[in-house]
């Protein structure tokens, strides 16, 4: 899950921060992973030497924040089980048999409840 | 079997079953048992050595044996001083009637044959007497002095018992071995085949001295010739010499008993006895040497032992070693009050095959290994049944207890009965009394579950926790809590503990399979 | 844990296996023997028996034990004493010598083991025929020969040889009857000394009779006939005039003492023939002694006794049975009693012996005595016909007291002979009739 979720996570960092998002398959909402400030933020290297340093410390921050919205992501998107898309919790359905995104149980005419209601804010 | 070896390496370790303790007990103890049995019996003597009993055996037979033979040889020689007397006699009075000296008798073959006839009377009464196979006398006369080996043939007659045959007396026929032709005839005795009308001196050992050397009193002259040949026959005899002597003390010649090989083995019958038949030896001992050759040898069944060759006697603690070599004897040897013409003690010989002690003596180990390798296994069998007949209520009692049955199963053994009775007895605690009924409706409500709830449910039961389940389902955690939420709710649980709880107790009674059965 | 049970019986069964054979290692079976060959005179029989023991009986572990070597007729004695159990009688041994009137006289004669039921036909079939059937008794194989012997003439040639030379007597006279007896009235007169001894009196009227075409035995008696008379008249002539040997006892003994020159008896005695003889004097003489076919009577047929015991077996354990059959299949087996047989004056009994064994050792023979007694069982052979005595159960009975009674009769006669009361016909006559007369038919 968590593969597939990181595989279809976009980048929207700059050089000072890092924030990745997640689209919705059928409702297309974006959803947005918390910003992380890059810890030399705003900081001229001094030399080349330096510059080197601040390149890979960037890279390897990067990589963390990654995982850290991929954690974050897991909380809120699910696989639908027939059409194999990731989809938000206000589109996933739980049915009786099985869980599914409302595009699947449309097509399907199965029924289910909503993990989280349409009105309510997204986190 | 390896648990028996555990418990003999590790005694003190806790996984043993007190089964197989109980057993390695009851095994102590009969190992113990033996030692005791075996010590019991050796300190009776019951145990003891093959060879102590065989001395004692061989003691109060060779008692008998030397008592017989000393009294044989007694009989015979008082037979025989007292039919020297009566031939003294009966030759004086014979001269007397014919007023002839007793030189006179030489070359006078019919009046030889004529005294013959007279002497035969005492000497054929003292026959049947006395126990021996043949008898003779002869004086210091012969028919012809002009014969080369004159010196050595003396007239007198000798009387054998023909085919000598284990049976009594009066039914042996008398043959006439030596004597003259006349007499026989006359005597209506039957000729030996190797007839010949005198006795050769020659060819009996120390005759000589008897014939001739003067003496007080009869007994003492009297000797007993070395076992020999008897002349073209194939008989060997010993032969008692006593001397007569006439009226006026000249010792005129002299007489005595024969004893035969086939007559000393017929009176000597071997006696059985454990060890194998004991035989009887009158024989010839020259130091550490047994003359065989020179030996009368009773019954011999049993062994191979011939009258040939010579045993080196070598003394033991228990018994003497008699060995020509190949084959050996044990046995017991006490020297006769006897010598022999060549000046050489003979002895009474008690004997045994040393090859049949030796098996005796394999039989009767074999025997006590053989009775106490039994009577240990019947120990161990008794030990196994025992330990098995004291433990199985015990088992019996602890599997009720762990079947959870209601009803109590008594061990056989009151402080383990109390301690059961103590548990049943105590206030629920740790187990709700409807533990069953709980769980039999908690197995109902799986019934209830949606799909996605099951495949939970069997995450958890597989031991999987919360955290798990989003990677494994490919579900958001959101989608987890409410799926968790509902699963609480129609499972009847509060929380993910409790629901652990369920799921252990099933496992812990087997009887996970009955949860999510459809 | 099995494994190991099974591993501890089998050493236990690998323990108790070595124990009996040690066991049986130790201690021969011992079976006991009564025979006759030897006597009083060292026997051959006994060496074969020594050999015996130290080789096949060593590796079989059996010991052939000789428990008494005398006569037939002491050996019939002391059987049925021991067979009927009388008060101090021996108990039987494992096998011994016997004639079938021994064995016809048993209380019961299942004691002894039938010989077919160890040998095999084939066996058997070795045997010669007549000899085999000779001990078929109630159609069992009671006894089994060993050995058998026929009636010669054995003569003592330096004593007949000297009187020749003075009387022209030729050894011609010597294969009649009428010959012998009339040479044996001649030697008394001329020498005042016996001439002839018979050891079966019995036998000579028994064979002669039959030879001469008559029954001799008529139901349980003898029948007197003229056949008998034409036997007695020589005889008792030669009895009466003191040329015939009337005292008891064998041949042998008034050979040895110069006494008789001439005896009839069984080739077997061969053996107890001294080639020494003794007179009263002590002076001792070698002589040569030779043997000639029995005689027989002018114008009879060649007949001649058919003689030698043969060997019973009592039935006691399979154990000692067996040990006993071993010991006897040893000695008929052909080389070794052909070894037996020569050194005792009897014939082998097994065919092959007879043919391809017997013609060497008799060529191996130095002893002139039995040198001449195998050319005249050869002569036998050839010219005569072997008689059997028939079966009879009072058999021995008729001729213990036909021995006694003919020998008693003819030195009453001779008695009267010589105090010159009667003529010599006239004594034949009443002795034969007084024979008659007591004897009963």
């Amino acid at each position: 899950m968590r593969r597939i979720i990181k595989a279809s996570m976009e980048d929207r960092s700059s050089m000072e921060r890092f924030q990745f998002s997640l689209r919705c398959a059928v409702c297309g909402f974006l959803w947005e992973s918390q910003p992380v400030r890059f810890s030399k933020a705003g900081m001229q290297p001094e030399s080349e030497g330096k510059r080197v340093i601040f390149q890979a410390l960037y890279r390897r921050e990067r990589e963390e924040a990654f995982e850290w919205a991929a954690t974050e992501a897991l909380e809120h998107f699910s696989l639908c089980p027939i059409c194999k898309r990731l989809v938000c919790d206000r589109c996933f359905l739980l049915g009786e048999d099985i869980d599914l995104c409302t595009d699947c149980a449309a097509f399907l005419q199965e029924s289910g409840e909503p993990v989280e209601s349409s009105f309510t804010k997204h986190g | 079997m390896r648990s028996i070896r555990n418990a003999i390496h590790n005694p003190y370790a806790a996984s043993h079953s007190m089964g197989v303790r109980l057993l390695l007990y009851w095994f102590t103890m009969a190992l113990l048992l033996v030692a005791a049995i075996l010590s019991i019996l050796m300190a009776m003597g019951v145990l003891s050595h093959p060879a102590r009993q065989l001395a004692s055996a061989l003691d109060i037979q060779q008692r008998n044996t030397y008592a017989a033979l000393d009294a044989q040889m007694d009989e015979l020689t008082a037979h025989g001083v007292a039919m020297s007397e009566k031939l003294g006699r009966e030759l004086d009075a014979f001269l007397a009637a014919k007023g002839i000296p007793f030189d006179a008798l030489n070359d006078d073959p019919k009046t030889i044959a004529e005294l013959e006839k007279r002497l035969y009377a005492p000497l054929s009464s003292t026959l049947s007497a006395a126990s021996c196979s043949g008898i003779f006398f002869c004086l210091n006369v012969t028919a012809n002095t002009a014969l080369p080996n004159a010196d050595a043939l003396r007239a007198g007659l000798y009387l054998r018992y023909s085919g000598l045959q284990p049976t009594v007396a009066s039914e042996q026929d008398v043959i006439c071995f030596r004597g003259a032709a006349e007499a026989a005839r006359g005597l209506q005795i039957q000729m030996h085949n190797r007839w010949n009308p005198e006795l050769n001196t020659a060819l009996i050992p120390g005759s000589n001295k008897v014939a001739t050397s003067q003496v007080e009193r009869l007994a003492e002259g009297s000797l007993w010739a070395k076992r020999t040949e008897l002349l073209d026959t194939w008989e060997h005899v010993m032969l008692l010499c006593v001397p007569i002597l006439d009226g006026s003390g000249t010792v005129r010649g002299f007489c005595g008993m024969e004893i035969s090989d086939l007559y000393f083995s017929l009176s000597h019958d071997t006696v059985s006895s454990s060890y194998g038949n004991m035989l009887t030896l009158l024989a010839p001992i020259d130091g550490d040497k047994l003359n065989l050759s020179g030996t009368m040898l009773g019954a011999t069944n049993g062994s191979r032992l011939t009258a040939e060759g010579t045993l080196h006697i070598k003394p033991g603690k228990y018994y003497t070693i008699y060995t020509d070599g190949k084959e050996s004897y044990l046995g017991r040897h006490r020297l006769l009050d006897v010598v022999t013409s060549d000046g050489i003690p003979l002895a009474a010989v008690t004997l045994v095959t040393a090859n049949t002690f030796r098996s005796y003596e394999r039989g009767s180990q074999f025997a006590w290994f053989l009775g106490s390798v039994l009577f240990l296994l019947a120990m161990l069998v008794a030990a196994t049944v025992l330990s098995r007949r004291f433990v199985k209520p015990i088992n019996d009692s602890l599997a009720a207890v762990r079947g959870g049955t209601t009803e109590m199963v008594a061990s056989g053994i009151s402080e383990i009965d109390e301690l059961l009775t103590m548990i049943r007895t105590r206030p629920a605690g740790a187990l709700p009394p409807d533990v069953e009924a709980r769980l039999c409706g908690f197995a109902e409500r799986t019934g209830t579950l949606t799909g996605m709830e099951r495949t939970i449910l069997q995450y958890y039961m597989d031991g999987y926790t919360v955290k798990d389940i989003p990677e494994l389902a490919h579900i958001s955690a959101s989608t987890v809590k409410t799926h968790n939420r509902n699963l609480y709710r129609k499972m009847g649980v509060d929380s993910f503990d409790e629901l652990k709880v369920y799921i252990e107790l099933f496992a812990s009674c087997g009887r996970s399979g009955e949860l999510l059965k459809r | 844990m099995k494994k190991r049970i099974v591993l501890y019986l089998l050493v236990l069964a690998l323990l108790l296996v070595t124990g009996c054979a040690q066991k049986k290692d130790a201690e021969p079976l011992t079976v006991t023997l009564w025979h006759v060959y030897g006597g009083e005179v060292d026997s051959p029989l006994n060496g074969l028996i020594e050999r015996f023991n130290s080789t096949v009986g060593a590796k079989q572990n059996i010991r052939v034990k000789v428990e008494l070597v005398s006569n037939s007729g002491s050996i019939h004695k002391s059987v049925l004493a021991a067979a009927n159990s009388d008060p101090g009688a021996p108990s039987l041994p494992d096998m011994f010598v016997s004639y079938p009137k021994t064995v016809l006289a048993l209380p019961d004669q299942d004691i002894l083991v039938d010989y077919r039921d160890y040998f095999s036909e084939e066996e058997l079939a070795a045997f010669i025929p007549a000899f085999r059937e000779e001990g078929m008794i109630g159609g069992r194989q009671a006894i089994l020969p060993l050995a058998k012997s026929t009636e010669v003439l054995f003569v003592n040639r330096t004593l007949f040889d000297r009187w020749a030379a003075q009387s022209g007597a030729s050894y011609d006279d010597l294969t009649t009857w009428e010959g012998v007896y009339a040479l044996a009235e001649q030697y008394a007169a001329d020498t005042g000394k016996c001439f002839f001894a018979h050891d079966y009196h019995f036998n000579y009227f028994q064979v002669g009779v039959e030879s001469l075409g008559e029954d001799f035995f008529q139901n349980d008696g003898v029948r007197f006939g003229s056949g008998f008379e034409r036997a007695w008249e020589p005889y008792a002539r030669a009895g009466l005039t003191g040329g015939l040997w009337l005292h008891d006892g064998y041949a042998t003994e008034p050979l040895r003492t110069g006494d008789v020159v001439v005896s009839v008896a069984s080739s077997a005695s061969v053996l107890y023939y001294s080639d020494t003889v003794t007179y009263p004097d002590n002076t001792s003489e070698k002589v040569t002694i030779t043997s000639m076919p029995c005689p027989v009577f002018e114008g009879g047929d060649k007949l001649v006794m058919q003689r030698g015991v043969g060997m019973c077996t009592v039935k006691s354990t399979p154990e000692r049975e067996r040990a006993c059959i071993t010991f006897l299949k040893w000695l008929t087996e052909p080389v070794c009693n052909v070894e037996f047989v020569t050194s005792l004056g009897y014939m082998p009994v097994t065919q092959e012996a007879f043919e391809n064994y017997l013609p060497d050792a008799v060529e191996k023979l130095s002893d002139p005595m039995y040198v001449s007694l195998y050319e005249t069982y050869l002569q036998t052979q050839e010219a005569y016909t072997f008689y059997y005595p028939p079966q009879m159960e009072n058999y021995l009975d008729l001729e213990t007291r036909f021995e006694n009674l003919a020998r008693l009769k003819l030195t009453a006669g001779r008695t009267q002979y010589l105090e010159g009361g009667n003529t010599l016909d006239a004594l034949i006559r009443e002795t034969l009739d007084s024979f008659k007369l007591d004897y009963g038919t």
